[in-house]
């Protein structure tokens, strides 16, 4: 498909109204404006690799934007972009002189946390942080059946109706209950890993 | 009574409202275990999306990066504009073919120049002229590079400085000139050769009006269109040629 030549609001209504093509309007996008790299490289004087990081990382946060709608056209997609962008490209550069993880975290945490009122917030914070992230990424991968890529679309932003026309299932209501249960496998999954290594 | 998971699940998407949402953020304060069951949410979404986005970056990896120059934004900045000038300029075509009732004149020098390309490339040789001056110059002619072409004038001047009526020398030097655009000269020849009397097929009016044309200087497309008129009427080697670009004057 000549996704390049399609126009931004094609895309835009692609990305959240067509689930079967969702990927290749994804890519598309990323092709689009992929000319940013260079403009990383050329005024902020990263390397192509760190560039890279910073536009795959925009986009991934564009994509979730248009997605759930946070994006909502005020701006043209290209002015938006170049936008978050440009902040990306700070991120990297503080990255280069801070500790590496410390940007992420916060920012990812942050996102996780908007529907949490600021009361409850501390005590979730202090949680999470206990939390192993990496055996839990592992336990998630190993999920059998279709366990993880039920979970990975749930946390990619794909709706329980969306998953129950990806996978087949009969309703939205099934597609729910099958995740809540593939949720609990992976909880009972890290907790006997978690309990095991004694953290 | 629902499953925990369900209820923080509705929670983070939305379903629970008002009054429903504050029992869930004061259990939260209140209740340890269900703190813990709701950051073990949190965290296994955090780490789901983790997978995902190290999927996507993996996806774009395999993406040639395009450059700024080559890549679409520059032909998306100019689309409008290449599409507006190629509705303008089918709407005049069309009022063209509408209005004069036939596709578009083409100049008078485009015709001559189509001419040239089309019958002056490669020259047949005539069956007298196996073996001597005039079939070393058609060859060296045919070979088309200008050191070639220069030699292939020379073989042809010599032999019209012995025999200033010879008039295939004539023509080969004419058509020669015309290759190497000594248009000026080229004409010479082929007036030199108009002008020999008694030749059962003479090009020289056609070739000089060819000539003349491929020259295009303002005052050469009346003269041109003469020539053409001349050779129509006193029925020249050319005829039909040349009845055919006067129609398409």
């Amino acid at each position: 498909m000549a996704l390049n030549l399609v126009l931004e609001s094609d895309i835009i209504e692609g990305l959240q109204n067509d689930v079967s093509k969702r990927h290749q309007y994804e890519d598309s996008l990323y092709k689009r404006f992929s000319y940013f790299v260079e403009e990383g490289k050329r005024k902020y004087f990263l390397t192509h690799e760190d560039a890279f990081t910073a536009y795959s990382d925009t986009i991934i946060i564009v994509l979730e934007n248009i997605v759930n709608k946070t994006f909502q056209g005020r701006s043209s997609l290209k002015t938006y972009i170049y936008q978050v962008f440009s902040n990306k490209c700070v991120d990297q550069v503080r990255k280069n002189t801070t500790n590496k993880n410390e940007v992420h975290k916060a920012s990812d945490l942050s996102k996780a946390l908007d529907a949490v009122s600021d009361a409850t917030k501390t005590i979730l914070q202090r949680l999470i942080d206990k939390a192993d992230t990496d055996l839990l990424k592992q336990r998630l991968n190993a999920l059998v059946g279709n366990c993880r890529q039920m979970l990975l679309l749930s946390a990619d932003g794909y709706s329980d109706k969306d998953i129950a026309q990806i996978m087949g299932f009969k309703t939205s209501a099934v597609a729910k209950t099958s995740r809540l249960r593939c949720l609990e496998k992976l909880r009972q999954s890290y907790k006997s890993q978690n309990d095991e290594t004694g953290v | 009574m629902k499953q925990e998971f369900e209820y923080i699940d509705d929670y983070f998407k939305g379903l629970l409202k008002g009054e429903e949402r504050k029992i869930f953020e004061q259990r939260l304060v209140d209740e340890p275990g269900f703190a813990e069951e709701v950051a073990f949410y949190v965290s296994a979404h955090g780490a789901a999306r983790d997978l995902v986005h190290e999927e996507k970056r993996n996806r774009f990896r395999e993406i040639p990066v395009q450059s700024f120059n080559n890549g679409n934004p520059v032909i998306r900045k100019w689309l409008p504009y290449v599409a507006a000038a190629v509705f303008i300029g089918v709407i005049i075509l069309v009022s063209l073919f509408y209005f004069t009732g036939s596709s578009p004149k083409e100049l008078p020098h485009q015709l001559a120049h189509q001419y040239v390309a089309k019958e002056f490339t490669r020259l047949g040789v005539p069956m007298s002229t196996a073996g001597d001056s005039l079939q070393q110059g058609i060859n060296l002619y045919n070979e088309g590079k200008p050191e070639q072409l220069q030699q292939a004038l020379i073989v042809y001047e010599h032999l019209i400085q012995n025999d200033s009526a010879n008039n295939l020398a004539l023509k080969y030097a004419g058509l020669v000139s015309l290759r190497l655009k000594q248009y000026d000269s080229a004409f010479a020849y082929f007036q030199s050769l108009a002008n020999i009397p008694d030749l059962f097929s003479n090009p020289g009016k056609f070739y000089s009006a060819i000539t003349i044309l491929e020259r295009n200087r303002p005052e050469d497309i009346p003269r041109a269109k003469k020539l053409l008129q001349e050779v129509v009427r006193d029925n020249l080697e050319g005829r039909e040629t040349a009845e055919e670009w006067l129609k398409r004057w």
